[in-house]
């Protein structure tokens, strides 16, 4: 199930709008916090080009969300996630 | 004895094994090693990816007109054939007459190559105002190039509409910046007394500071320099009476979301000097 939600993640960064990547990433990362910064690495690759935006947003983001996540469940008991 | 590191407790070691996320990290970062070292490899890899991304768009929107009226769809078709040959008919006689007023006048006009490239990326899968091309230096393309994409602007003309200006190229793909990107500040002419702007991307649309004494209203239209293709419509105009200058919101003409092909060529420095960083210097 983990593989599944990363999979969707990684296919909705080519699919589909990257509001939906977004939300898939979070959605993959209460399982696997890694995920949001490796959508934010994939999605950089693909489309972020320094004329754009000087950061690439998509690293700081997936970074900042992952960091949140692996917080939140420091903050939970281990047996509700696992 | 009292234990005081436990990695059942950890976040960042939830267990012996490694993750799927871990898993999908190294990929990714993989992924974004090939697009800087190999550039050209990246795109032949993600080309399949898309087309394959495209055709199942296209099914989905086949399955969704294939609840459409299909009697209607048939007449809409044969009235599109009917259009077509008589546009055909209007290109061939305003072609001959370019020529006859080309050779009375003496003029002999240079060709600019035109190149056509295919949108692999755009939004809003794209982050960023960024379409990707399939086409890249190998085709002729250079960075400061010119993009620009076909509109019906009503039932018989289309016209060129400039979307951006090439930002980077590799071999086989080049990076395509729209002029509506947060960054890209563009300098237009507004009006039928060309008004000189200076229009700032907002995302989806373009906002400008003209002084209240400027005579522009809403449904003015927009041009480029150089040749003047029309950009963009005044949508909105916010005026203060307080403030001696007043807001101007354009509408482009191109949905981003939209296109398909693209058309490029080296539109002359006119052009590259009229679009820049809002923080200075060329894209």
């Amino acid at each position: 199930m983990n593989l599944f939600r990363i999979l969707v993640t990684f296919a909705s960064a080519v699919l589909l709008p990257w509001v939906c990547t977004a939300v898939f990433a979070v959605w993959a990362g209460i399982r696997e916090p890694w995920t949001p910064l490796a959508a934010g690495i994939l999605m950089d690759a693909l489309y972020y080009t320094p004329a754009v935006s000087r950061a690439p947003l998509g690293v700081i983001s997936g970074g900042v969300a992952t960091l949140v996540l692996f917080w939140v469940r420091s903050r939970l008991r281990s047996g509700i996630m696992d | 004895m009292k234990t005081i590191f436990s990695t059942k407790r950890n976040a960042l070691l939830t267990s012996g094994r490694v993750s799927w996320g871990a898993y999908a990290l190294l990929v990714a970062v993989l992924v974004a090693l090939v697009r800087l070292v190999a550039p050209a490899t990246f795109i032949t890899w993600v080309t399949p990816v898309t087309h394959g991304s495209r055709a199942l768009t296209s099914w989905g929107e086949g399955v969704v007109s294939s609840f459409e009226d299909r009697a209607r769809l048939e007449r809409d078709v044969r009235e599109l054939e009917q259009e077509n040959a008589v546009l055909v008919l209007q290109v061939n006689e305003l072609e001959s007459r370019v020529s006859t007023l080309t050779n009375l006048q003496g003029i002999v006009r240079g060709s600019v190559p035109l190149h056509k490239a295919t949108v692999l990326l755009r939004p809003p899968e794209s982050p960023y105002d960024v379409l990707v091309l399939d086409q890249g230096s190998n085709a002729g393309i250079t960075v400061g190039m010119m993009a620009s994409t076909l509109v019906t602007a009503s039932s018989s003309a289309r016209v060129v509409v400039p979307i951006g200006t090439v930002a980077s190229v590799t071999s086989t793909a080049a990076r395509v910046v729209l002029f509506t990107s947060p960054r890209v500040k563009t300098s237009v002419w507004v009006g039928n007394t060309h008004v000189p702007l200076t229009l700032v991307g907002s995302g989806e649309s373009w906002w400008a500071s003209a002084p209240r004494s400027a005579s522009i209203v809403v449904g003015d239209s927009v041009r480029a320099p150089g040749e003047g293709a029309p950009l963009g419509v005044v949508a909105r105009i916010d005026s203060d009476p307080s403030s001696p200058s007043m807001g101007v919101w354009v509408t482009p003409l191109v949905n981003s979301l939209s296109i398909v092909d693209v058309y490029l060529q080296d539109a002359g420095s006119l052009f590259r000097d009229s679009v820049s960083c809002v923080a200075g210097g060329t894209l």
